[in-house]
Parts: structure tokens; C-alpha cells; sequence
């Protein structure tokens, strides 16, 4: 199928959300716009980022994606469905899964399995289809090993690994990452990266990443990056990390390795922009010596 | 010297089936006005490491010298090592607990029953290095931004005027500006306040840019110890104990490893770029 062919699973025009900040007498001191004219636009199948710095909406407009919270102004479909209508908050929750920040605040049960398979036990799934689908999220997620576990004795991002294998046995279109690698070390940061990567490649499930690691979005499809509440801008990652002023104004930075190749353009030499990784650079810029020698 | 570790061991959950060895014999030095990074990844011993600094967990075996007095010994005063050695924990924002900002970074000095005067300018003066304005001291910790809570928790804790500031992860979960911000009180306090500093961190990037000492933990043990543009030449030994080098750095390696010749132990950004373009231009 065409990327053009697919169509939008999460669209928001000119999406607002304000609340208001109150005193300890509960009189109102100010009023929030935490969201303030986003338009969004998500294929479906497709790995978007949400890049921003803390305050800057992202983990609000998050929010909206499953309901938790809805549109004071503008709109919010997902997968076709009005987010501002009540009755739809179960088939968005089905639709679209959250994974949050903090791996200790979302899992619930004594044993790693028992708590993928929360959700679907809620919601009525027959025992048999239970199991079936808790083992195929685990294996999916790289967790299966520990299926008899306890939680607790799981690093962060094996924690994260088994919220995420919650959110798939519940066979969602589309899972949101809440920030969900903010608090993991770089192995299991990656750990919970790789998985989502596959998620998307191999189940086609639409990732929302929200993230302020300018690494992370390097893989995904389009970025969207965040400040106080609106788009402040969009574009493939290689598009987004040449705008550095904008990006700095965003409280953002580049990886060390757009770094380099940006000051490496600034100084004449002729690369291209869209290199992440430290091997690819080290490989064009052999080709480039080479090609001053020959 | 400040602080001095001989043969330090330290297990967890002894006698149960959870019984694991932190830190196995630990040797180490911190120097007065260091600014140390320790890293290792999840479980490598680094947090236990340092709670004993402050004796907030106590070593099976080994001492533990501060300013040549073993910690350990009976007259010794708990008290006042934790006064000279300031632990900042992960994420200290989330025990922010007094009603208001002020009152909060009081909490300390009061607690160590200093006369209110002392008491009164060393908050201020704690309040005022972290660089949280008038407007702000009676105002909730709650109220308060997340990089504006992570300096109230630091000045909390440099309120009881410690020598030494210990700190494990403080840029965790702060996105960059916020990272900058208190890496750039960091190093105030340390050159200016000559406060030595040991921090716990996992951006090899921040260590390359600021730390002057790199310790690199493994299964309970020191690895590595040295100045960052030693440490990171051993980029093959830190990637299999699931760490890594500043990206600048990984670059020289990767080209020098392909026949280029390049400096390799570049740092930062910049030193990487004006390496490379010499070599480039170089025939």
C-alpha cells in the first residue's frame, strides 16, 4: 500500500486546552493554555515523534490521545473518532494505548504475566484468548523469559518492556509513549527503543513517541516538536535538526553527531545533512579524503 | 585528601536468596575540589557507592577515611560528616515537602540546631548560588517548575554548607536546557565555591564537557579511574560493559580505526570538528 493511501489515524486541527490554576481557597489565579492551536496530522502504521522540552505541551496533547483528556477548543479525531464525545472514550482507549513515564506507577500485579494480562481481563477476553495473547505480547517485547517474574525485581527498562507488552495485548492500533524512556539508562532506554522500532516495522502499529532526546526521533518518520503549546515546527528528523536556532529556543539540542555535520557544512565542507550515525559519518568522510587525494 | 576508601566491600540482602555484592574491595581517593563523575550502568554498584560516602549505608568490611578519621569509629560524628557531605539523591525533587520554598531549604540548617542568624543567611546565601529569585521564597515547592524544584532540592542541601556535594543523576529526566542549567551551577559551586563535587551520571557527553575525573564501576567494581580524555580511549572495553564515549569521541576512533590519521582522544564537539577539518585539508 502507498503511504499516500493510508489514511490518518490521529488528526488534530487547531487543538486548544486551557485549565486554570487555583489558590489553597480554590479561587481561580490564572488561566493555562497548555495546548494552543496544535494541528497534527498521523498516518496510519507510521513512527511519529513528539520532540519538547518539559512545559512545552507534549505530554498534555499526550493526554488527549486516549482521553484523558479532551479539546477545550478545536478538534481531536482518532481513528475517525470525535475525542470531545464521552461515549467514545472506550473504543479510543482500545484504540490508542499510553505507556508512561514512570515504570513504578503502572504495573499493578506480583507476576509479569498477571499484569499483561490486566487489561484484557478487565475488558472480558476469554481465558484461552488471554494467555494466547499475553504470551504473543511477550515474546513481541522480548520479555517471555520473565513471564513468571515478580515486577519489582526488574530493571526500568524491563518494567517498561512489560507495560508496553500490556498496551499490545490489547491489540491497539496505535501506542503512545509518554516519555517513557525519560527515566531508564541508556541500555534500557535503547532496550525499549528497539522494541517499539519493531512494534512498528513488523505489527505496523502506529508509534507516537514524546520524547525531549533529540536521539531518539532520529528513526522515526516525521518529527513534531513542541513549545509553550503550539507546533513551533514539523518535517522529516533531517528536516527538523537543520533548523538549530529554532531548536535551541525550544530548550533542545542536537546529538553530537548533527552537531558536527552542521559545523562541518559551515566550514565548506560538502556532506550531507541527513547523517545520525557515528559510522556513517566516519564512512563519508573517508569517501571525501579519498576523493581530495584522487 | 578528603575522602579515602580501603578495601570496602558491601553485600546486600545477606542470608537471603536476593544476597548480592555490590562493591567488591574498593580502593579509591577523592581529592579536595575534584569534580568526579562515577558511571556504570544499572547495578553496577554506583548508587551503594555513594551512600556509604555519607554513611548512609555502612561498608561489611574496609574503612572509610574522611580527612584521615575512619567514619566508622565509635566517637566518630555521623552528624557532622553529613553536614560535610551533602548527598543529593535521584530525582530530589520529589522530597520537597515544607509549605513554602524558603522554609524548605531552612529545613536543613535548623535540623543541625544552628543559631537562627547562621541559620538564616546560609539558606539565602544557598538560595541565592542555586539562583532562585525573592519572588519565589515564599512561594510552594509544588508551584515551582521542574528545573526550579531540582535547584531548591540542591540548595537544600548546600544550606548546611557542606565541602563535599555528592549527587546521583542530577540532570535525570531534565530536558537540555534544563541539563545545562544545573550543570552550569555545578560548576559555579565548584570553582567558585570550591566545592568538590562526585556525581553519578549517564550522558558521557556531560562527563567529557565537565567532569575533571572519570571512576567507571562494573559489577562492584572500579574499572576505570582517570582524567575523561584517558578514560574514553577504552571505547571497546566501555561499550562491553554497556556503556559508551561521547559521540565526538566515537568518531575519531571509528575513522582513526579506518587507516585516517586523526587525533583521536577529541572530547567536545568542536575539537572533533576543527581535527577533522585539519586532517581533511591536510594532503
Amino acid at each position: 500500500m502507498k503511504e499516500q493511501a493510508k489514511k490518518y489515524i490521529i488528526e488534530a486541527e487547531n487543538l486548544a486546552h486551557e485549565y486554570a490554576r487555583r489558590d489553597e481557597n480554590g479561587d481561580v489565579t490564572e488561566i493555562v493554555r497548555a495546548l494552543d492551536g496544535v494541528d497534527v496530522q498521523i498516518r496510519e502504521g507510521s513512527f511519529v515523534a513528539v520532540l519538547g522540552a518539559n512545559g512545552s505541551g507534549k505530554s498534555t496533547f499526550a493526554k488527549h490521545l486516549n482521553r484523558l483528556l479532551f479539546p477545550t477548543e478545536g478538534t481531536l479525531y482518532i481513528d475517525g473518532m470525535d475525542t470531545a464525545d464521552s461515549e467514545n472514550t472506550l473504543a479510543i482507549r482500545q484504540t490508542a494505548g499510553m505507556v508512561f513515564q514512570n515504570p513504578d506507577n503502572q504495573i499493578i500485579a506480583n507476576i509479569v504475566e498477571e499484569d499483561v494480562g490486566f487489561g484484557l481481563e478487565n475488558v472480558g477476553v476469554p481465558t484461552d484468548e488471554i494467555l494466547l495473547r499475553v504470551e504473543e505480547s511477550l515474546k513481541e517485547t522480548g520479555m517471555y523469559s520473565y513471564r513468571r517474574h515478580s515486577p519489582n525485581h526488574l530493571s526500568g527498562g524491563q518494567k517498561q518492556r512489560v507495560a508496553i507488552a500490556g498496551v499490545m495485548a490489547m491489540r491497539p492500533k496505535c501506542i503512545i509513549l509518554d516519555e517513557a524512556t525519560a527515566m531508564l539508562d541508556p541500555v534500557g532506554r535503547k532496550s525499549v527503543l528497539d522494541t517499539i522500532k519493531r512494534l512498528n516495522q513488523k505489527e505496523h502499529i502506529t508509534v507516537v513517541l514524546i520524547t525531549h532526546y533529540m536521539e531518539e526521533v532520529t528513526q522515526a518518520d516525521y518529527v513534531y516538536v513542541m513549545k509553550q503549546g503550539t507546533v513551533a515546527c514539523s518535517g522529516t528528523p533531517g528536516e527538523v535538526f537543520q533548523n538549530v536556532g529554532t531548536l535551541k529556543e525550544c530548550r533542545l539540542e542536537a546529538p553530537q553527531i548533527t552537531q558536527i555535520v552542521q559545523e562541518l557544512c559551515r566550514a565548506g565542507v560538502s556532506i550531507t545533512n541527513e547523517i545520525y550515525s557515528v559510522e556513517r559519518l566516519a564512512e563519508e568522510l573517508l569517501r571525501l579524503k579519498s576523493g581530495f587525494k584522487g | 585528601m578528603s575522602i579515602l576508601l580501603r578495601n570496602v566491600n558491601y553485600t546486600y540482602g545477606k542470608g537471603s536468596s536476593e544476597e548480592k555484592q555490590a562493591l567488591k574491595n574498593i580502593n579509591l581517593e577523592i581529592h579536595k575540589n575534584e569534580f568526579t563523575a562515577i558511571v556504570g550502568h544499572t547495578g553496577s554498584g554506583k548508587s551503594t557507592l555513594i551512600q556509604l560516602l555519607n554513611g548512609l549505608e555502612k561498608a561489611d568490611s574496609g574503612e572509610i577515611l574522611f580527612h584521615g578519621k575512619n567514619i566508622y569509629d565509635k566517637d566518630f560524628s555521623m552528624k557532622m560528616l553529613r553536614s560535610k557531605v551533602g548527598l543529593v539523591f535521584q530525582y530530589p525533587e520529589h522530597q520537597l515537602f515544607e509549605a513554602t520554598v524558603v522554609k524548605d531549604v531552612a529545613f536543613g540548617p535548623n535540623n543541625m540546631e544552628w543559631e537562627p542568624l547562621k541559620a538564616e543567611l546560609s539558606t539565602f546565601g544557598a538560595l541565592k548560588d542555586v539562583g532562585i529569585g525573592e519572588e519565589l521564597f515564599d512561594v510552594s515547592p509544588l508551584a515551582l517548575s521542574g528545573g526550579q524544584k531540582r535547584r531548591v532540592a540542591i540548595a537544600g542541601v548546600l544550606a548546611v554548607e557542606p565541602e563535599i556535594l555528592v549527587l546521583d543523576e542530577p540532570m535525570a529526566g531534565l530536558d537540555p536546557a534544563g541539563r545545562k542549567e544545573i550543570f552550569d551551577l555545578l560548576k559555579k559551586l565548584h570553582s567558585e565555591r570550591k566545592i568538590t563535587i562526585i556525581m553519578v551520571s549517564h550522558s558521557m557527553e556531560d562527563v567529557a564537557e565537565y567532569a575533571s575525573r572519570v571512576i567507571v564501576m562494573n559489577q562492584g567494581e572500579v574499572v576505570l579511574d582517570g582524567e575523561p580524555r584517558k578514560v574514553f580511549r577504552y571505547e571497546k572495553e566501555l561499550k562491553q560493559i554497556g556503556l559508551g564515549v561521547p559521540q565526538a569521541t566515537s568518531l575519531m576512533h571509528c575513522l582513526a580505526a579506518q587507516g585516517a590519521g586523526v587525533k583521536e582522544d577529541c572530547l567536545t564537539v568542536q575539537e572533533s570538528v576543527s581535527e577533522i577539518l585539519k586532517w581533511l585539508k591536510r594532503v
